[in-house]
């Protein structure tokens, strides 16, 4: 249904003036945020595809308080030393899910990881693990737009009734079944954490699967026949090997390997009815 | 005009040794190896079979093998990752939920408490009738 | 994006699940009685040799649970347990394997892999029934 994606000019950003690769490091002179006497070494990783074929680090040396998260830093450093510094970010509050990063090798919000619970120096930022990196820590979020986008993410009706007879209406409790898929925020910690997804990059994935559930657990919903269809492809949630990790990195609480597994079970239980009934419709 | 990305993505691949970054990972690539001694042990049954259905020699001759030192700590192992295999499957398991309760899925402890008390049954049940009175 | 149902996993899929639960409940318990208990002395020597076993087959240790109704039982409930046992493990462990070798690498042979994998599952679980049927 998507139109060609519209080209992002991620790195069409005016090339800098010339400036030698990578930037000088931090000169002690910045001012430090009010009350702040520590300092924190963050190993960034960088890519500047207009410069160099290679991503590499860069390191930078900051001060903090201990109110600060990761994405504080990252604006720091954007703010005063190093402009040229790519990340995504906007609400600062855990629930618009463009902020994810592996730090120290996991996927984590970098809004919300404090820096005074970070251990190791120089704590080593990174670009979220399995996908494609367009500049610094942006990565190519396209492929996976379209394999939310493949599982007909949205209510579908046998019999639209007309608007005058009103909404479709649901208990609390059936509310309930899906609520917990229902709170994803698409941040994508749990693409980063699937060694599946990092094997194969055509893999469904933990995301999209759970909104497939999301509404097939909708009791408004009648379109599950379609939807298990879409999700149970060559590429799709029978390649999940269920190695948990997408949940454990989810900060939702999403549970998207539990959702994953539901799949299954239901799409292997109707291919059964279909099997021993084959007179039945659904 | 048509319009032209100027991106160009860098594509990195995950490295071999990905399992070793977590001990998460570290367990589930051991799980899914007690594939490979629950495999193993459908053979075994399968040779001991044979061997019985050829006749008393040959089957002493099995026990011989069977209660050897080596092929005694090779079952052990096969025990141990058949446990693992218990384990791991009673609480994996419970991500598909069975019954719901007031539309709920059921706490996992109850989940996991309902498959271990039919695995002890169970397992005391065979113990016994494997060897007659025991 | 549209792709073509895959209909041959969900049903291995179902036969891997099912025989997950059959050796995660039955498999440590036979392999401590019928490989440990002889080495551990849980059972003594002669309870282990040719004759107790084809007895076993035959199904003495549950004819005395059966009655003399159900007593016709006996001969199928050992052979029955050895074939569920064998059936299950292999078609449990070998779509199990088959994406450990995906994992490792193997990712391209799905076209290979399928076949050989349930084929030897199927090959051993035919072994096995005809093996354990072979019995009085």
């Amino acid at each position: 249904m998507a139109g060609a994606p519209a080209p992002k000019p991620a790195s069409a950003t005016p090339p800098p003036p010339p400036r030698s690769v990578p930037p000088p490091p931090p000169k002690p002179a910045v001012p430090a945020p009010k009350g702040s006497s520590k300092t924190i070494k963050l190993r960034i990783g960088r890519y500047r595809p207009e410069r160099s074929a290679e991503p590499f680090y860069q390191e930078f040396t900051i001060p903090y308080r201990d109110d600060m998260v990761v994405l504080d830093a990252l604006n720091y450093i954007k703010d005063r030393i190093d402009p040229t510094l790519a990340y995504r970010w906007s609400c600062r509050m855990g629930i618009c899910g463009s902020c994810g990063a592996d730090v120290e090798g996991s996927p984590k919000l970098t809004c919300a990881l404090y820096l005074k619970d970070l251990r190791k120096s120089p704590v080593t930022i990174e670009p979220l693990a399995n996908f494609a990196v367009l500049k610094d820590l942006i990565v190519d979020i396209e492929p996976f737009m379209e394999k939310l986008e493949s599982v007909n993410p949205y209510i579908v009706r046998g019999d639209e009734k007309p608007i005058e007879r009103g909404e479709y209406r649901q208990t609390p409790e059936e509310l309930e079944l899906y609520r917990q898929q229902s709170l994803c925020i698409n941040c994508m910690l749990c693409y980063a954490a699937c060694p599946v997804y990092g094997h194969d990059e055509k893999f469904l994935g933990p995301a999209a699967s759970a909104l497939a559930l999301r509404y097939e657990m909708d009791s408004r919903d009648q379109g599950s026949e379609e939807r298990l269809a879409a999700v149970a492809t060559s590429h799709g949630i029978w390649q999940c090997t269920f190695v948990g990790e997408c949940s454990v990195v989810c900060p939702k609480h999403v549970d998207p390997a539990g959702a994953i597994q539901q799949l299954k079970a239901r799409a292997a239980t109707r291919l059964m009815r279909s099997m021993l009934l084959p007179l039945s419709t659904r | 005009m048509a319009t032209q990305t100027v991106r160009k993505p860098y594509v990195r691949h995950r490295s071999a040794w990905w399992w070793t970054k977590n001990p998460r990972y570290l367990l589930f690539q051991v799980r899914e190896l007690t594939s490979v001694f629950v495999v193993a042990y459908a053979f075994l049954l399968l040779w001991q079979l044979w061997a019985l259905r050829s006749g008393p020699e040959s089957y002493d001759a099995f026990l011989q093998m069977w209660y050897s030192r080596p092929m005694v700590i090779v079952n052990g192992i096969i025990l141990a990752f058949a446990l693992l295999h218990s384990v791991t499957w009673f609480a994996a398991t419970t991500k598909v939920p069975l019954f719901r309760i007031h539309g709920r899925p059921p706490p996992v402890a109850l989940t996991i408490g309902i498959y271990v008390a039919i695995w002890i049954v169970l397992s005391l049940v065979v113990a016994k009738l494997l060897y007659g009175v025991p | 994006m549209a792709e073509r149902v895959d209909r041959i996993t969900p049903t291995f899929w179902g036969l891997f699940t099912l025989g997950g639960f059959i050796a995660a409940f039955l498999l440590p318990v036979l392999i401590m009685m019928n490989s440990l208990a002889y080495p551990l002395r849980v059972v003594p020597w002669g309870a282990v040799q040719y004759a107790p076993a084809l007895g076993w087959m035959r199904g003495d240790p549950v004819v005395f649970l059966l009655g003399r109704s159900a007593a016709w039982l006996a001969p199928w409930l050992p052979k029955l347990f050895l074939v569920l046992v064998i059936g299950g493990a292999l078609f449990h462990g070998l779509h199990r394997f088959k994406y450990v070798l995906y994992d490792a690498g193997l990712h391209g042979a799905k076209k290979v892999l399928d076949p050989v994998m349930y084929g030897i599952a199927a090959v051993g679980t035919a072994a096995g029934v005809f093996l354990a049927f072979s019995f009085p």
